[in-house]
């Protein structure tokens, strides 16, 4: 074979993206080593199957392109730039809307902790008054003193138990909110900065 | 020989080779082959992927009424060949070790 026949034979083995260097490299090593006095079918016959020659090449090229970040062409670049134009107009108005009912379940969620609040506060400041009546009523009828006096207490502990128990719920909800949050920033850094694998070298 | 050992030993004979002038494909096979067999196929890949790694750099010049491309080493591939020695330089105790102490008992 001759080094026009291997070279032709070789540009149909090899990607198109590939095959101008390969055959340079290869025409320039069969050139090479004749200049250097060797048979020009004898280098040819030397580099073995061509399909293995390919195989190889093929096989490195995937190696190598495994750690690198895909490129885009200028062309898919204005493609996915002229999409993102034209799915403004529903894209902004469903990001906006996205974010609204984020903040709305954000703020019913606030609500619900502060009714909590509010109800566990009633309890205890209409214990107090309880209490306070009950002080009063004890001149005028023992019963009615002391009827007044332990429900305010109950009210009062009640109150306080409310109180407790919302404080829990105030916290776990906000550390629940947190990580949520956290999870959520992580997850978008990592999508726009992250480069899992680095480049070989 | 291991196959990702020499495949690492081939990217710094490379270097090596480089680090004596700038040279080009069929004499780098002729004088790695010197140390380590290397065919033309094996050293394609490794050029690309060390270019592509900046550890050497590529240009044309005529020869002869062709081209010929030349490599070149960067500073990033020198700095690749000290990394070697010196990660060598700890293997060697380890090889003398073994030598010394695995040797097969008459």
């Amino acid at each position: 074979m001759h080094k026009q026949e291997f070279l032709a034979a070789l540009a149909k083995e090899i990607a198109p993206e590939e095959r101008q260097r390969v055959l340079d490299y290869y025409s320039e090593m069969i050139e090479d080593r004749v200049e250097a006095g060797e048979d020009e079918a004898a280098v040819i016959a030397g580099f073995g199957d061509m399909r293995a020659i390919a195989q190889g090449l093929e096989a490195a090229r995937r190696v190598q392109s495994f750690g690198t970040k895909p490129t885009l062409s200028g062309g898919a670049k204005a493609w996915i730039a002229a999409a993102c134009l034209f799915a403004s107009p529903v894209a902004l108005p469903v990001a906006v809307a996205l974010l609204a009912a984020a903040a709305s379940l954000l703020l019913a969620l606030l609500c619900v902790l502060v009714s909590f609040v509010a109800a566990a506060a009633a309890l205890g400041l209409g214990g107090l008054w309880a209490v306070a009546a009950g002080v009063i009523s004890l001149d005028e009828s023992l019963a009615r003193g002391l009827l007044e006096l332990g429900g305010g207490f109950m009210l009062m502990g009640g109150g306080i138990l409310a109180l407790l128990l919302s404080a829990k719920v105030i916290r776990g909800a906000g550390r629940l909110t947190v990580r949520a949050w956290t999870a959520i920033l992580r997850k978008l850094l990592r999508k726009n900065g992250g480069n899992r694998y680095e480049k070989v070298a | 020989m291991d196959i990702q050992l020499k495949k690492g030993l081939l990217d710094v004979c490379v270097l090596a080779a480089l680090n004596q002038g700038d040279s080009y494909g069929y004499r780098i096979v002729a004088e790695v082959s010197g140390c380590i067999p290397v065919s033309e196929s094996t050293l394609y890949p490794i050029l690309k992927r060390m270019e592509a790694g900046g550890l050497l750099t590529t240009y044309s010049s005529e020869h002869n009424g062709r081209l010929r491309r030349y490599y070149s080493i960067t500073p990033a591939g020198q700095k690749r060949i000290d990394v070697f020695l010196a990660e060598w330089g700890s293997l060697r105790g380890v090889y003398d070790y073994v030598s010394e102490r695995g040797a097969r008992r008459a």
